[in-house]
Order: structure tokens, then sequence, then C-alpha cells
């Protein structure tokens, strides 16, 4: 999918202008709330007009003040699934997964509604009355809706704010995998870096009502580290887990990974902070720590009184964050090979 | 006890009957333009939209009789409107025809209200996401707000129900107290309060009134937890 937007809309004293391409399935938007994420998704979703501008989803344009075109909603293709489900509650589970799927033609249909029910585990609640789900049921219903459309794209507009702490990480560990397996294009809308790495690749950055720029989401959780300061927490993706005694191993990048936490998947996200990676020179002999990998430096930066460096084990990436004076006493530099020593419990499951 | 005749006379059941009458047309009249009126009030933005529910709310504070009096001058023959319905051999003053179109705009007001009140209730991003997932205008109204919009309607249906029962101001005036043609039964009620010994037969009419009515409530509570157990 390639995705060109360049509009500019006024609402109230509010300018929002926005110009950017992508040809990436995974887009996030990423902002603070009021940023204008919301409703420039609205604009490409054909719920608010723009001023003027294009918009086009590879040869299909969508929008065009100059040729005066304005595709409604409801032939955009675009399926929208809004904080907080919105089901309709007048129809039962089933009858709202296939709301959007009766309106597309039989030739364009291209998800088996059975095979998805059974991906988003929804099958022993298709009889059921929307009123009773929980929330996360109601959400995995909303997605689920939006996916059988055949949409050429789906927007997420915060689908996970309101759900509690446990039902997130539940459903962001097999979220972006649903859109792959479906191979659906999506925007990812969050004011949650987090969220923003684990789901997007290219990310979308609001400043006063205004974007240009489009960066991989790795690179600008970076630059947020370099210029927020904020604590950096490198996100792993575990699989294989295998139980050693009361500990868990599983695989990263060739490597083996040996945490506290077992998880009854295949495949596992895990968060470790920067802060808790021990960086010796040469491997240490025996430590208390379960985990010592070998890598090298490929960069180094400073953000505000810490280092951070980033090293690449095995294919795999980490940052670590040290201080001043260590880098100085160690001489550390880019290339430099070194030990990376991590706990067992300090990486953490999402 | 006494037989159902002794307590109405035949003027009475004919009153009781035309009142039924009235109230049931002028409700169901009402239903589709009450409809869309109060989808374009609740969903649309256009301008002099304040000035359109102004005047559709208009009935609800102003005297019936005047009303009942701009009503009778529209419809009398001196004026086009009237003019052209005489024409076509339509005559709506002193005629049942009246004292529905009197009920109608009695009432309309309070089922647009009502309906209105259950359609702002809809959030808009459910019928954005029905959008998004295909359906055109009316199919979103069709699918999504109809359905949810019964409720307020079975509300407004009745309140509207209640309020033609009850017409007297603008329908005396524009279709008059005729005996078996245009008297309902606040008009006969109101004419044995002129009769000495009519108070008797006005308590009667009373009654019926208040029955018809209770009824009327009934019905209604049974369709909205219908409607609830459905949702549920």
């Amino acid at each position: 999918m390639n995705l060109i937007v360049d509009i500019e809309k006024k609402v109230g004293s509010f300018n929002l202008s926005a110009k950017f391409s992508s040809s990436s399935s995974k887009i996030g938007f990423f902002g603070h709330s009021g940023c204008g994420k919301t409703t420039l998704s609205s604009i490409i979703a054909g719920i608010i007009k723009p001023d003027k501008g294009t918009i086009s989803i590879d040869d299909k344009i969508l929008f065009s003040s100059e040729k005066k075109i304005n595709v409604p909603t409801n032939k955009r293709n675009i399926a929208v699934v809004f904080q907080g489900a919105h089901l309709f509650p007048h129809l039962s589970v089933q009858e709202n997964l296939k709301y959007g799927l009766k309106r597309r033609k039989n030739s364009k249909r291209n998800i088996d509604f059975q095979r998805l029910t059974e991906t988003l585990n929804l099958s022993h609640l298709l009889d059921r009355k929307i009123q009773n789900l929980s929330g996360g049921e109601k959400q995995r219903i909303a997605i689920g809706r939006a996916l059988l459309s055949s949409p050429d794209l789906i927007i997420l507009d915060e689908p996970l704010t309101g759900l509690d702490h446990h039902l997130k990480s539940r459903i962001i560990q097999y979220l972006g995998e649903i859109f792959t397996t479906f191979s659906v294009p999506y925007i990812y809308i969050s004011h949650s870096i987090k969220e923003m790495r684990i789901m997007t690749e290219e990310s979308i950055t609001f400043s006063n009502g205004s974007t240009t720029e489009i960066l991989k989401t790795e690179d600008m959780a970076r630059n947020l580290l370099k210029t927020a300061g904020a604590s950096y927490k490198n996100i792993l993706e575990l699989t294989d887990p295998v139980k050693k005694g009361d500990l868990c191993e599983y695989n990263w990048h060739e490597n083996r990974i040996i945490t506290t936490e077992y998880s009854d998947y295949s495949r596992t996200l895990f968060e470790l902070p920067s802060s808790g990676i021990i960086i010796f020179k040469n491997k240490p002999e025996s430590a208390s720590a379960r985990n010592i990998l070998e890598g090298t430096i490929t960069d180094i930066f400073d953000v505000s009184n810490r280092v951070c460096l980033v090293l690449n084990i095995n294919g795999g990436e980490l940052i670590a964050q040290v201080v001043h004076s260590a880098v100085n006493e160690m001489n550390l530099k880019k290339g430099d090979r070194v030990s990376a020593v991590m706990k067992a419990s300090s990486f953490t499951l999402i | 006890m006494m037989p159902f005749q002794e307590i109405f006379s035949d003027g009475d059941i004919s009153a009781i009957i035309l009142s039924l009458k009235v109230a049931t047309s002028a409700t169901i009249v009402s239903i589709p333009l009450g409809f869309i009126t109060a989808y374009i009030l609740s969903f649309k933005k256009f301008p002099g939209k304040n000035m359109v529910d102004g005047i559709i709310n208009l009935p609800l504070v102003l005297p019936p009789v005047v009303v009942g009096y701009l009503l009778l001058l529209s419809f009398s023959k001196n004026y086009y409107l009237g003019k052209m319905l005489s024409q076509m051999g339509i005559n709506i003053i002193f005629s049942l025809k009246g004292a529905v179109i009197a009920s109608v705009i009695m009432g309309f007001p309070l089922l647009v209200r009502s309906i209105k009140l259950g359609m702002d209730q809809i959030d808009r991003n459910m019928i954005y996401a029905a959008k998004s997932l295909g359906a055109g205008s009316l199919d979103t109204v069709i699918s999504i707000v109809l359905p949810l919009t019964t409720k307020s309607m079975v509300v407004g249906m009745t309140l509207m129900f209640a309020r033609s029962l009850g017409e007297f101001g603008a329908t005396s005036i524009v279709a008059g107290n005729i005996p078996g043609v245009t008297q309902t039964v606040p008009l006969a009620i109101y004419n044995y309060t002129n009769i000495p010994g009519g108070e008797t037969k006005a308590l009667s009419l009373c009654i019926a009134s208040i029955a018809i009515s209770l009824t009327a409530l009934y019905i209604n509570n049974i369709l909205q937890k219908d409607k609830e157990a459905k949702n549920n």
C-alpha cells in the first residue's frame, strides 16, 4: 500500500497541516491528545473534509480539492476501529461481525469468516448479545468486524485505551500478528510510545498540528530518548520458551535468554530497561546474573548525564544506558566488543 | 349496575370513537415526517437550524386557540391554501380532517422532541463506524438509526396520542363542535358542563378519558419492556 497525504484543515483556531507518504503497511500516528492525530485519521477515513489538498491510496484518489474529488466514507474501503469498540447494540455478535462483510461484493471478500473468528477466539460468542461482553471481547469483535469488511486500510484509533493493563498486554501480543496474517495494512493511533514500537514500523509525529516527517518508529523512540531523556526500554520478542527449573529459557536472535517469567505463548514480548544492562569489557568469569551476552557497540550517544550504547548481539539490537564516567574509565567506543550482563528478573512481560 | 347505554348516550359513544380516530390518525400520519424532521435536527447542520427548531416547537408554547385561529385563516376559502384545496374539492374547516390537522400541529413537537432525544444519544462514532464498513447514508439510517430510536419513537407516539386526545383549543376553532362529526371527548365534556344536569354525563366521559389514557400508557410500558428485553 502506498499512502500519500498532503492536506490542510482549519478546525476553529486549530490548524492542521499534514504532508507525508508511506508505503509501510504498519503506520503509526504518535502524539499527545489534541495534537491532531485523530483529526487526520478522520480526514483520511472521509469523516472530516479537509479544506484543501490530496489523499490517495495506491492509484486511487480519495480526495483532491483541485480535481474536486471527495470519495464518501462508505466508498473509501477504510475501516475505522474507534476507542471503545462502538459495536451496534441492537445486533448480535455475529451480526456485528458480518455488518461490513454483507456490504462488500462477493468477489471482493477476501477474509474467511470462520478462520477469522477462530483466530480472534470469538467462535463461542457468535450468538451472544453484545451487552454482556467484556471490554476485551468487544474490542476483538470491533477489530474482527473491521477486518471482515476486507478493507484496503484499517485505522485503529487508540484501540487499547480503556482496557485494563493485563488485557492490553494480552491483546497487543497478537494484534500485530493478526493484521499480518490477513495482510491488511493499518494506521495505528496512540499516545503510548510502547504501543507504537510494538505495532508500527513507521511513525508520524505531530507538533502544533503540523506534520511532515515520517520516521522509522524505532528511530523516533530514540530521538525521543535524546530530546526528552525519557528512560528507554528495550522491547524483545522472545520465542520458544523452555522451562529450566524455576526459570525459563527463550530464543532471541540466535541467543539464549533466561528470564524469571514463563509464558504459554510461542512468542512473547518482554521489556528490558536500558539501565538494567551492565557492561563488561571482558567476559566475567562468573556472575549472579543469568544472562551474559557478547556483542559489538554500533553507536554511542549522550542523553543528558547518561550515555546510551547501541549493542549488536548476534543480530539482535539492545540499548544499554551507562554514565559518562564509566565510558571514560572503560574507554568505550564504537566497534568495541563488550559483554552485556542482564539479570533474569530484569526482563518483564509486557 | 347501570347498563352501558344509560351511562353513555349515542352522542357520547360517537365522541369517544371520534377522539380515538383523531388521535390515532394524527399519530400515525405524523410518524414518517416526525422521524425525518428529528433526523435532520439531530444529524444535519444547516443555516437557520435554530429557527426551524423554534417553529416546530412553537405550538408547545403558543395558546392552542392562536394555533387554531391561524389554521382557520389558512384553510378558509379567502386564502391561497384554502382556495386551492377547495378547488380540489377538499374542505378542511369544520370537518374531521380539520380536527386531525389541529392535533398533528399541536402534538408534532412532542413527537419530534422524543425521537430527537433518542437520536442525540446515538454515539456519532457508531455512525462513522457503520459508514466506514461500507454503509451509505440511507443504509445507516435503516440499519442503525431506526432500530436504535424505536424506544424513543414509542414514547413520542404515546405523548402525541395523549396530547391529541386532550386537544381542545385548536380543534374547537378549526373543526368546531359538531356532534357526531367533529365533537371529540373534551368538546363533549365542555358541552355537558354548559347544560343544567350534565354533571354526571361529563363525569362519565372524564372516566372514559382516564381509561383510554391509562390504556395508552400501559401499552407504552409493555412496548418499552419488550424492547429492553430484546436488547438484553
